[in-house]
């Protein structure tokens, strides 16, 4: 027994001695397979939850949701409509522009992503998304909702991505405001302590900074902030967040803009990734 | 073998349950140490052997679903385990108490731990003020985490027939 556990504890200690001496491309592609293999369980506990919830908000909010059932046929309804008009739009915009001899504007293609788990660690914040290489998604692509900016692919392997927040301590993003056309870099400030409104409860997020915006650049509160391209990560024109505060900087020679993100950090279940842009026009 | 398979089953469920509570701001963004608190069990319930093998598992476990560098949780939650393991015959690990507070200051010391390695390795930023919140959150969820850690594990144990005899001073069973 005694030689037995010594053994373990020798086998132990080499197996850490070579795990932390293994090349990188090993250990992306050991990451990688151990998130792949554990998607299933994620999906099994998130489907416990949810089932869960919805059962509970069912017995207790019965007449409430056939209320909102209505509701949202209601709008479903509506949103059809929209979408047969504007599709008659997109067709007539295409006739035009072909006849004026414009080219194509930039068509992004998104893919919708189910948000299957967090960092794990608390030192980052990061989102696994249940889509990898396989479904075509790759490093450095964007993330957004249809509020704003979330993030871009840290890594991808087989089935799954890691989404690198834009609040993170180590998220950049080249901007520009939309009114002024101030180009600058926008930083995440990682989690703040306050509990101010736009700080959420469990996964409060201090606003972005937004540096190196010249110092002769007119920059107001609620001026939207937008991703310039410049970066060579981010596509041009995505909604990053609204300015809330603006200073200058300690050397005075630019102007610091704090920048709540535009998008819900907080409780996101379902985010896009902008797969490919096809040109500008 | 029973003893590998309860390992690995309690790894990935602290694992599920570790990403699925949310880090609170108000505590400096700790986690719930599920997976700590699996080593932790593993030093003060069974062999200090053991406890290298849960924290090997549960730090690769931890290192694989975040960006912290491979090998470097396990190497924090196999020093934890051993100077656990090393105060097992002087406590009574069926208390709540004792699970309480091995919990909160195990979590403390692996939080510690880990800031340090990836600070070291200029990964992450964080001041000193904010560490320390870190720190006392990480304590106050592994003081939650422990029991029922400790109370899945034994029960598991138990199910599978890995429940070993304890020598006393005596050598009385």
């Amino acid at each position: 027994m005694r030689r037995e556990r010594k053994v373990i504890v020798c086998v132990v200690c080499l197996a850490i001695v070579l795990v932390l001496n293994l090349p990188a491309s090993c250990v992306r592609e050991i990451k990688g397979e151990t998130r792949d293999s554990f998607v299933p369980f994620q999906n099994v506990m998130w489907l416990v939850i949810r089932g869960g919830g919805d059962f509970l908000s069912s017995v207790t909010n019965a007449r409430g949701e056939l209320e909102e059932k209505k509701e949202m046929e209601r709008e479903i309804a509506f949103l059809n409509e929209k979408i047969v008009s504007l599709e008659n739009a997109a067709r007539e915009n295409e006739i035009l522009r072909d006849k004026l001899g414009f080219a194509s504007r930039d068509e992004r293609s998104l893919r919708l992503c189910e948000v299957v788990g967090r960092d794990i660690s608390g030192w980052w914040q990061t989102l696994t998304l249940n889509a990898g290489a396989h479904e075509g998604v790759k490093e450095n692509m964007a993330v957004i909702t249809s509020e704003g900016l979330v993030g871009h692919v840290k890594s991808v392997s087989r089935h799954t991505a890691t989404v690198l927040l834009i609040t993170d301590q180590t998220s950049r993003a080249a901007c520009r405001l939309s009114r002024s056309g101030a180009f600058g870099v926008i930083r995440g400030a990682g989690v703040a302590l306050s509990g101010k409104h736009r700080l959420e409860m469990l996964y409060s997020v201090r606003p972005c900074v937004m540096d190196y915006i010249p110092s002769d650049s007119d920059v107001k509160p609620n001026d939207q902030v937008l991703t310039s391209g410049l970066g060579g990560v981010y596509p041009s024109g995505l909604l990053v967040g609204y300015v809330t505060a603006i200073r200058p900087s300690p050397s005075a020679l630019y102007q610091r803009a704090e920048v709540v993100p535009a998008a819900e950090l907080r409780s996101l279940k379902y985010v896009f990734v902008v797969m490919e842009e096809d040109g500008e026009g | 073998m029973t003893t590998a398979v309860s390992m690995i089953f309690l790894v990935i469920g602290a694992g599920v349950m570790q990403m699925l509570f949310p880090a609170p701001a108000a505590f400096g963004g700790a986690q719930f140490p599920f997976l700590a608190c699996v080593v932790i069990y593993y030093a003060l319930n069974r062999s200090t052997a053991l406890a290298l093998a849960a924290a090997f598992t549960a730090g690769f476990l931890h290192d694989t679903l975040s960006e912290i560098p491979l090998g470097y949780s396990a190497v924090c939650l196999g020093i934890i385990g051993w100077l656990m393991g090393l105060t097992r015959d002087l406590v009574v690990t069926e208390s709540f108490i004792t699970q309480v507070f091995f919990g909160a200051v195990g979590a403390m010391a692996f939080t510690f731990g880990l800031y340090a390695l990836l600070a070291g390795a200029d990964l992450v930023q964080c001041g000193f003020g904010r560490l320390f919140l870190k720190m006392i959150g990480s304590g106050i969820f592994g003081a939650v985490s422990a029991p029922p850690v400790f109370l899945a594990g034994a029960g598991l144990d138990r199910l599978l027939g890995n429940i070993e005899t304890r020598k006393t001073l005596e050598d009385v069973e």
